[in-house]
Protein backbone atom coordinates (compact mmCIF):
# COMPACT_ATOMS: atom_id res chain seq x y z
CA UNK A 1 0.00 0.00 0.00
CA UNK A 2 2.75 2.43 0.92
CA UNK A 3 4.29 2.09 -2.54
CA UNK A 4 1.01 2.89 -4.17
CA UNK A 5 0.35 5.78 -1.89
CA UNK A 6 3.75 7.42 -1.85
CA UNK A 7 3.59 9.12 -5.30
CA UNK A 8 0.23 10.50 -4.28
CA UNK A 9 1.67 11.76 -1.01
CA UNK A 10 4.58 13.34 -2.90
CA UNK A 11 2.15 14.98 -5.25
CA UNK A 12 0.13 16.34 -2.36
CA UNK A 13 3.30 17.68 -0.73
CA UNK A 14 4.32 19.28 -4.01
CA UNK A 15 0.89 20.76 -4.45
CA UNK A 16 0.95 22.15 -0.92
CA UNK A 17 4.42 23.59 -1.40
CA UNK A 18 3.33 25.27 -4.60
CA UNK A 19 0.18 26.43 -2.92
CA UNK A 20 2.13 28.14 -0.18
CA UNK A 21 4.76 29.50 -2.56
CA UNK A 22 2.72 32.50 -3.55
CA UNK A 23 -0.20 31.20 -5.51
CA UNK A 24 -2.17 34.25 -4.53
CA UNK A 25 -1.21 35.65 -7.92
CA UNK A 26 -3.20 32.91 -9.59
CA UNK A 27 -6.32 33.81 -7.72
CA UNK A 28 -8.80 36.14 -9.21
CA UNK A 29 -7.89 35.17 -12.76
CA UNK A 30 -10.16 33.78 -15.38
CA UNK A 31 -11.82 30.38 -15.19
CA UNK A 32 -11.72 28.06 -18.22
CA UNK A 33 -14.02 29.25 -20.99
CA UNK A 34 -17.57 28.06 -20.66
CA UNK A 35 -20.75 28.27 -22.67
CA UNK A 36 -23.06 31.25 -22.10
CA UNK A 37 -24.85 31.34 -18.78
CA UNK A 38 -27.86 33.16 -20.07
CA UNK A 39 -30.47 31.76 -22.40
CA UNK A 40 -30.06 33.53 -25.75
CA UNK A 41 -33.78 33.77 -26.35
CA UNK A 42 -35.49 35.46 -23.46
CA UNK A 43 -38.52 33.55 -22.20
CA UNK A 44 -41.92 35.28 -22.40
CA UNK A 45 -41.60 36.02 -18.70
CA UNK A 46 -38.20 37.58 -19.22
CA UNK A 47 -39.47 39.65 -22.12
CA UNK A 48 -42.31 40.90 -20.00
CA UNK A 49 -40.00 41.72 -17.09
CA UNK A 50 -37.32 43.42 -19.12
CA UNK A 51 -39.63 45.05 -21.62
CA UNK A 52 -37.22 44.49 -24.48
CA UNK A 53 -37.29 42.21 -27.49
CA UNK A 54 -33.71 42.82 -28.56
CA UNK A 55 -31.19 40.01 -28.59
CA UNK A 56 -28.39 40.14 -26.04
CA UNK A 57 -25.67 39.96 -28.68
CA UNK A 58 -23.34 42.96 -28.50
CA UNK A 59 -25.08 44.37 -25.47
CA UNK A 60 -23.93 44.65 -21.91
CA UNK A 61 -26.78 44.71 -19.41
CA UNK A 62 -26.52 45.86 -15.83
CA UNK A 63 -29.60 45.22 -13.70
CA UNK A 64 -29.93 47.08 -10.41
CA UNK A 65 -32.43 44.70 -8.85
CA UNK A 66 -35.07 46.04 -6.50
CA UNK A 67 -34.45 43.92 -3.40
CA UNK A 68 -35.88 46.41 -0.89
CA UNK A 69 -33.29 47.75 1.57
CA UNK A 70 -30.21 46.05 0.12
CA UNK A 71 -27.91 45.82 -2.88
CA UNK A 72 -28.03 43.36 -5.77
CA UNK A 73 -26.55 44.04 -9.20
CA UNK A 74 -26.66 41.62 -12.11
CA UNK A 75 -24.22 41.99 -15.00
CA UNK A 76 -24.81 40.15 -18.27
CA UNK A 77 -21.95 40.50 -20.76
CA UNK A 78 -22.28 40.60 -24.56
CA UNK A 79 -20.93 37.04 -24.70
CA UNK A 80 -23.59 35.80 -22.28
CA UNK A 81 -21.58 35.60 -19.06
CA UNK A 82 -23.36 36.55 -15.86
CA UNK A 83 -22.13 38.04 -12.58
CA UNK A 84 -24.02 39.03 -9.47
CA UNK A 85 -22.64 41.66 -7.11
CA UNK A 86 -24.36 41.17 -3.72
CA UNK A 87 -27.74 39.58 -3.14
CA UNK A 88 -29.77 41.81 -0.82
CA UNK A 89 -31.17 40.44 2.43
CA UNK A 90 -32.04 36.82 3.12
CA UNK A 91 -34.82 35.73 0.72
CA UNK A 92 -34.61 39.04 -1.11
CA UNK A 93 -36.09 37.70 -4.34
CA UNK A 94 -32.76 37.89 -6.21
CA UNK A 95 -33.05 34.23 -7.26
CA UNK A 96 -36.54 34.79 -8.63
CA UNK A 97 -35.29 37.77 -10.61
CA UNK A 98 -32.34 35.83 -12.06
CA UNK A 99 -34.71 33.11 -13.23
CA UNK A 100 -37.09 35.65 -14.74
CA UNK A 101 -34.37 37.14 -16.90
CA UNK A 102 -33.07 33.72 -17.95
CA UNK A 103 -29.88 33.45 -15.90
CA UNK A 104 -29.28 29.72 -15.39
CA UNK A 105 -25.81 29.91 -13.90
CA UNK A 106 -23.44 32.54 -12.64
CA UNK A 107 -19.83 32.81 -13.73
CA UNK A 108 -19.07 35.12 -10.85
CA UNK A 109 -20.64 36.14 -7.56
CA UNK A 110 -19.13 39.04 -5.62
CA UNK A 111 -19.86 39.90 -2.02
CA UNK A 112 -18.69 43.47 -1.51
CA UNK A 113 -18.77 43.07 2.30
CA UNK A 114 -20.52 40.75 4.73
CA UNK A 115 -23.39 42.93 6.01
CA UNK A 116 -26.78 41.23 5.87
CA UNK A 117 -28.27 43.64 3.30
CA UNK A 118 -25.59 42.64 0.77
CA UNK A 119 -24.81 39.08 1.82
CA UNK A 120 -28.06 37.41 2.94
CA UNK A 121 -29.60 36.83 -0.50
CA UNK A 122 -26.39 35.28 -1.84
CA UNK A 123 -26.94 32.24 0.39
CA UNK A 124 -30.08 31.23 -1.53
CA UNK A 125 -28.33 32.06 -4.83
CA UNK A 126 -25.46 29.70 -3.97
CA UNK A 127 -27.90 26.99 -2.88
CA UNK A 128 -30.02 27.09 -6.03
CA UNK A 129 -27.96 28.35 -8.99
CA UNK A 130 -24.64 26.87 -10.20
CA UNK A 131 -21.84 29.35 -9.46
CA UNK A 132 -18.31 29.04 -10.88
CA UNK A 133 -16.49 31.59 -8.77
CA UNK A 134 -17.12 33.64 -5.64
CA UNK A 135 -15.07 36.73 -4.84
CA UNK A 136 -15.07 38.67 -1.58
CA UNK A 137 -12.94 41.10 0.36
CA UNK A 138 -10.60 40.01 3.14
CA UNK A 139 -12.58 41.32 6.07
CA UNK A 140 -14.10 38.48 8.03
CA UNK A 141 -17.35 38.73 9.95
CA UNK A 142 -18.53 36.79 13.00
CA UNK A 143 -22.19 36.91 12.01
CA UNK A 144 -24.49 33.94 11.63
CA UNK A 145 -25.22 34.87 8.01
CA UNK A 146 -21.53 35.11 7.11
CA UNK A 147 -21.01 31.59 8.45
CA UNK A 148 -23.99 30.35 6.40
CA UNK A 149 -22.53 32.09 3.36
CA UNK A 150 -19.17 30.31 3.81
CA UNK A 151 -21.03 27.00 4.23
CA UNK A 152 -23.01 27.68 1.05
CA UNK A 153 -19.87 28.58 -0.94
CA UNK A 154 -18.23 25.39 0.30
CA UNK A 155 -21.23 23.22 -0.61
CA UNK A 156 -21.52 24.86 -4.04
CA UNK A 157 -17.93 23.84 -4.96
CA UNK A 158 -17.46 27.31 -6.42
CA UNK A 159 -13.92 28.64 -6.39
CA UNK A 160 -13.53 31.20 -3.61
CA UNK A 161 -11.12 34.10 -3.96
CA UNK A 162 -10.46 37.15 -1.84
CA UNK A 163 -9.50 40.22 -3.80
CA UNK A 164 -7.79 43.53 -3.26
CA UNK A 165 -6.77 46.65 -5.15
CA UNK A 166 -4.79 45.96 -8.30
CA UNK A 167 -6.44 42.66 -9.14
CA UNK A 168 -9.00 42.06 -11.86
CA UNK A 169 -11.89 39.66 -12.10
CA UNK A 170 -12.48 38.52 -15.65
CA UNK A 171 -15.98 37.97 -16.91
CA UNK A 172 -16.00 36.65 -20.45
CA UNK A 173 -14.12 39.22 -22.51
CA UNK A 174 -14.68 41.95 -19.94
CA UNK A 175 -12.81 42.77 -16.77
CA UNK A 176 -13.86 44.05 -13.39
CA UNK A 177 -11.02 46.06 -11.92
CA UNK A 178 -10.71 45.98 -8.13
CA UNK A 179 -10.12 49.55 -6.85
CA UNK A 180 -10.58 48.76 -3.16
CA UNK A 181 -9.93 47.42 -0.50
CA UNK A 182 -6.21 48.18 -0.43
CA UNK A 183 -3.47 45.64 0.10
CA UNK A 184 -3.13 44.14 3.57
CA UNK A 185 -5.69 43.40 6.22
CA UNK A 186 -7.92 46.32 7.01
CA UNK A 187 -8.82 47.14 10.56
CA UNK A 188 -11.61 49.53 9.70
CA UNK A 189 -15.29 48.65 9.67
CA UNK A 190 -16.85 46.40 7.07
CA UNK A 191 -18.33 49.21 4.94
CA UNK A 192 -14.91 50.81 4.52
CA UNK A 193 -13.48 47.45 3.43
CA UNK A 194 -16.06 47.07 0.61
CA UNK A 195 -14.91 45.62 -2.68
CA UNK A 196 -15.12 48.48 -5.20
CA UNK A 197 -15.22 47.50 -8.88
CA UNK A 198 -14.91 49.38 -12.17
CA UNK A 199 -16.13 47.91 -15.43
CA UNK A 200 -15.49 49.41 -18.87
CA UNK A 201 -17.34 48.35 -22.01
CA UNK A 202 -16.34 50.41 -25.04
CA UNK A 203 -17.11 54.02 -24.22
CA UNK A 204 -19.15 53.30 -21.11
CA UNK A 205 -17.68 52.90 -17.62
CA UNK A 206 -19.46 51.65 -14.52
CA UNK A 207 -18.35 52.09 -10.92
CA UNK A 208 -19.76 49.82 -8.23
CA UNK A 209 -19.03 51.26 -4.79
CA UNK A 210 -20.55 48.70 -2.41
CA UNK A 211 -20.89 50.54 0.91
CA UNK A 212 -17.44 52.20 0.67
CA UNK A 213 -17.26 55.35 2.80
CA UNK A 214 -15.55 58.71 2.28
CA UNK A 215 -12.31 57.41 3.77
CA UNK A 216 -12.20 54.56 1.25
CA UNK A 217 -13.02 57.04 -1.54
CA UNK A 218 -10.08 59.22 -0.50
CA UNK A 219 -7.75 56.19 -0.42
CA UNK A 220 -8.84 55.27 -3.96
CA UNK A 221 -8.11 58.81 -5.19
CA UNK A 222 -4.78 58.88 -3.31
CA UNK A 223 -3.79 55.66 -5.10
CA UNK A 224 -4.19 57.55 -8.40
CA UNK A 225 -6.77 55.16 -9.83
CA UNK A 226 -9.09 56.08 -12.69
CA UNK A 227 -12.57 56.39 -11.21
CA UNK A 228 -14.36 58.10 -14.12
CA UNK A 229 -17.75 56.45 -14.65
CA UNK A 230 -20.77 57.21 -16.79
CA UNK A 231 -22.85 55.12 -14.42
CA UNK A 232 -22.19 55.19 -10.68
CA UNK A 233 -23.67 52.70 -8.22
CA UNK A 234 -23.73 55.16 -5.35
CA UNK A 235 -21.96 54.00 -2.17
CA UNK A 236 -23.91 52.90 0.91
CA UNK A 237 -27.50 53.46 -0.25
CA UNK A 238 -26.76 57.17 -0.84
CA UNK A 239 -26.03 57.63 2.83
CA UNK A 240 -24.11 60.71 4.00
CA UNK A 241 -21.23 58.38 4.97
CA UNK A 242 -20.22 58.27 1.30
CA UNK A 243 -20.08 60.27 -1.96
CA UNK A 244 -17.79 63.15 -0.98
CA UNK A 245 -17.86 66.11 -3.39
CA UNK A 246 -14.13 65.53 -4.12
CA UNK A 247 -14.78 61.94 -5.14
CA UNK A 248 -17.87 62.74 -7.23
CA UNK A 249 -15.92 65.48 -9.03
CA UNK A 250 -13.47 62.82 -10.22
CA UNK A 251 -16.10 60.19 -11.06
CA UNK A 252 -18.18 62.69 -13.07
CA UNK A 253 -21.23 60.38 -13.18
CA UNK A 254 -23.94 61.06 -15.76
CA UNK A 255 -26.19 58.55 -14.05
CA UNK A 256 -26.21 57.78 -10.33
CA UNK A 257 -28.10 54.74 -9.08
CA UNK A 258 -28.69 53.93 -5.42
CA UNK A 259 -30.35 50.99 -3.68
CA UNK A 260 -32.82 51.71 -0.90
CA UNK A 261 -36.03 50.24 0.45
CA UNK A 262 -39.09 52.45 0.54
CA UNK A 263 -39.59 53.79 4.08
CA UNK A 264 -36.37 52.20 5.38
CA UNK A 265 -35.58 52.99 9.03
CA UNK A 266 -32.21 54.59 8.23
CA UNK A 267 -33.50 57.50 6.17
CA UNK A 268 -31.63 56.37 3.02
CA UNK A 269 -31.12 58.13 0.68
CA UNK A 270 -29.90 61.16 2.63
CA UNK A 271 -30.88 64.57 1.28
CA UNK A 272 -27.33 65.99 1.37
CA UNK A 273 -26.03 63.06 -0.69
CA UNK A 274 -28.72 63.54 -3.33
CA UNK A 275 -27.78 67.24 -3.38
CA UNK A 276 -24.10 66.32 -3.90
CA UNK A 277 -25.07 64.06 -6.81
CA UNK A 278 -27.25 66.80 -8.32
CA UNK A 279 -24.34 69.22 -7.93
CA UNK A 280 -22.29 67.14 -10.39
CA UNK A 281 -25.34 67.02 -12.69
CA UNK A 282 -25.95 63.28 -12.36
CA UNK A 283 -29.36 61.90 -13.29
CA UNK A 284 -30.46 60.09 -10.14
CA UNK A 285 -32.33 56.80 -10.00
CA UNK A 286 -33.23 54.86 -6.84
CA UNK A 287 -34.75 51.42 -6.43
CA UNK A 288 -37.05 52.87 -3.73
CA UNK A 289 -38.89 54.95 -6.32
CA UNK A 290 -38.05 53.30 -9.66
CA UNK A 291 -37.98 49.61 -8.72
CA UNK A 292 -35.47 47.61 -10.77
CA UNK A 293 -33.30 49.76 -13.04
CA UNK A 294 -31.63 48.32 -16.14
CA UNK A 295 -28.74 49.97 -18.00
CA UNK A 296 -27.97 48.59 -21.44
CA UNK A 297 -24.69 49.51 -23.15
CA UNK A 298 -23.69 48.73 -26.73
CA UNK A 299 -20.08 49.89 -26.57
CA UNK A 300 -20.83 53.35 -27.96
CA UNK A 301 -23.49 54.52 -25.56
CA UNK A 302 -26.08 53.33 -23.11
CA UNK A 303 -29.72 53.60 -22.18
CA UNK A 304 -31.35 53.55 -18.76
CA UNK A 305 -34.71 51.98 -18.13
CA UNK A 306 -36.36 53.10 -14.91
CA UNK A 307 -38.15 56.11 -13.47
CA UNK A 308 -35.79 58.98 -12.69
CA UNK B 1 -36.60 34.52 26.80
CA UNK B 2 -32.84 34.75 26.60
CA UNK B 3 -31.57 34.50 23.02
CA UNK B 4 -28.33 34.89 21.14
CA UNK B 5 -27.95 37.73 18.65
CA UNK B 6 -25.11 39.31 16.69
CA UNK B 7 -24.58 42.97 15.87
CA UNK B 8 -24.56 42.88 12.07
CA UNK B 9 -23.87 46.60 11.70
CA UNK B 10 -24.53 50.12 12.83
CA UNK B 11 -26.37 52.65 10.69
CA UNK B 12 -25.64 55.94 12.46
CA UNK B 13 -27.81 55.86 15.61
CA UNK B 14 -29.29 52.44 14.75
CA UNK B 15 -27.96 48.95 15.32
CA UNK B 16 -29.04 45.99 13.18
CA UNK B 17 -29.20 42.74 15.14
CA UNK B 18 -29.49 39.27 13.66
CA UNK B 19 -31.33 37.23 16.26
CA UNK B 20 -30.83 33.47 16.65
CA UNK B 21 -29.12 32.03 13.58
CA UNK B 22 -29.81 35.07 11.45
CA UNK B 23 -33.27 34.71 9.98
CA UNK B 24 -34.78 37.34 12.30
CA UNK B 25 -33.66 40.93 12.18
CA UNK B 26 -34.14 43.62 14.77
CA UNK B 27 -33.30 47.29 14.30
CA UNK B 28 -32.76 48.97 17.68
CA UNK B 29 -31.41 52.32 18.87
CA UNK B 30 -27.67 52.09 19.31
CA UNK B 31 -27.97 53.49 22.83
CA UNK B 32 -30.12 50.53 23.90
CA UNK B 33 -26.99 48.35 23.61
CA UNK B 34 -24.12 48.24 26.13
CA UNK B 35 -21.64 51.10 25.57
CA UNK B 36 -18.84 48.66 24.59
CA UNK B 37 -21.01 46.97 21.94
CA UNK B 38 -19.22 46.67 18.59
CA UNK B 39 -19.93 45.36 15.10
CA UNK B 40 -19.60 41.57 15.01
CA UNK B 41 -20.11 41.13 18.75
CA UNK B 42 -22.49 38.47 20.03
CA UNK B 43 -25.06 39.35 22.67
CA UNK B 44 -27.51 37.66 24.96
CA UNK B 45 -30.77 39.48 24.39
CA UNK B 46 -34.31 39.49 25.68
CA UNK B 47 -36.82 40.31 22.98
CA UNK B 48 -40.55 40.59 23.50
CA UNK B 49 -43.06 41.63 20.87
CA UNK B 50 -40.28 42.92 18.63
CA UNK B 51 -38.88 45.07 21.46
CA UNK B 52 -35.43 44.69 22.96
CA UNK B 53 -35.76 44.39 26.73
CA UNK B 54 -32.13 43.71 27.58
CA UNK B 55 -28.77 43.07 25.93
CA UNK B 56 -25.50 41.82 27.43
CA UNK B 57 -22.23 41.31 25.53
CA UNK B 58 -21.32 37.62 25.23
CA UNK B 59 -17.55 37.51 24.75
CA UNK B 60 -17.36 33.74 24.91
CA UNK B 61 -19.85 33.29 22.08
CA UNK B 62 -18.04 35.95 20.02
CA UNK B 63 -14.72 34.11 20.43
CA UNK B 64 -16.29 30.76 19.62
CA UNK B 65 -17.87 32.07 16.41
CA UNK B 66 -14.72 33.91 15.38
CA UNK B 67 -12.58 30.78 15.77
CA UNK B 68 -15.08 28.55 13.95
CA UNK B 69 -15.57 31.02 11.09
CA UNK B 70 -11.84 31.71 10.68
CA UNK B 71 -11.26 27.98 10.38
CA UNK B 72 -14.02 27.55 7.79
CA UNK B 73 -12.72 30.47 5.77
CA UNK B 74 -9.14 29.17 5.84
CA UNK B 75 -10.35 25.74 4.73
CA UNK B 76 -12.34 27.26 1.89
CA UNK B 77 -9.38 29.35 0.70
CA UNK B 78 -7.14 26.30 0.83
CA UNK B 79 -9.59 24.14 -1.09
CA UNK B 80 -10.02 26.83 -3.75
CA UNK B 81 -6.28 27.23 -4.05
CA UNK B 82 -5.88 23.52 -4.76
CA UNK B 83 -8.79 23.66 -7.23
CA UNK B 84 -7.11 26.53 -9.05
CA UNK B 85 -3.79 24.70 -9.11
CA UNK B 86 -5.33 21.50 -10.43
CA UNK B 87 -7.08 23.47 -13.17
CA UNK B 88 -3.75 25.10 -14.10
CA UNK B 89 -1.91 21.79 -14.20
CA UNK B 90 -4.65 20.26 -16.34
CA UNK B 91 -4.53 23.21 -18.69
CA UNK B 92 -0.74 23.13 -18.97
CA UNK B 93 -0.88 19.36 -19.48
CA UNK B 94 -3.37 19.82 -22.29
CA UNK B 95 -1.14 22.48 -23.88
CA UNK B 96 1.91 20.20 -23.67
CA UNK B 97 -0.05 17.37 -25.25
CA UNK B 98 -1.03 19.75 -28.00
CA UNK B 99 2.60 20.65 -28.71
CA UNK B 100 3.93 17.10 -28.77
CA UNK B 101 0.90 15.65 -30.56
Amino acid sequence: MSRVRSPLVSLIVLVLLLAFAGLASLLGKSPPSQPPSVRKTPSPAATEASGTQSSLAGLLQVHFIDVGQGDSTLIITPDGKAALIDGGELDSGAVRYLRTVGVEKLDLVVNTHPHSDHLGGLIEVLQTIPVARVAAGRQESTSSLYEKFLDAVDASKARYVEVQRGQTLSLGKLELKVLSPPDGSSTGDLNGASVVLRLVYGKTAFLFMGDADKEAEKAILDAGLDVQANVLKVGHHASRSSSSPEFLARVRPEVAIYFAGKGNPFGHPHAETLAALRAVKARIYGTDTAGTIVVTADGNGYTVRGRQ
Amino acid sequence: MNEKAVIDRFEEQWAVLLVGEGSRQLVVPRQSLPPDAAEGQWLRVQVEGGKLLSAVVDGEETDLRRRRISEKRARLLHRSCLQELRARLRKEGAEDDGKTG
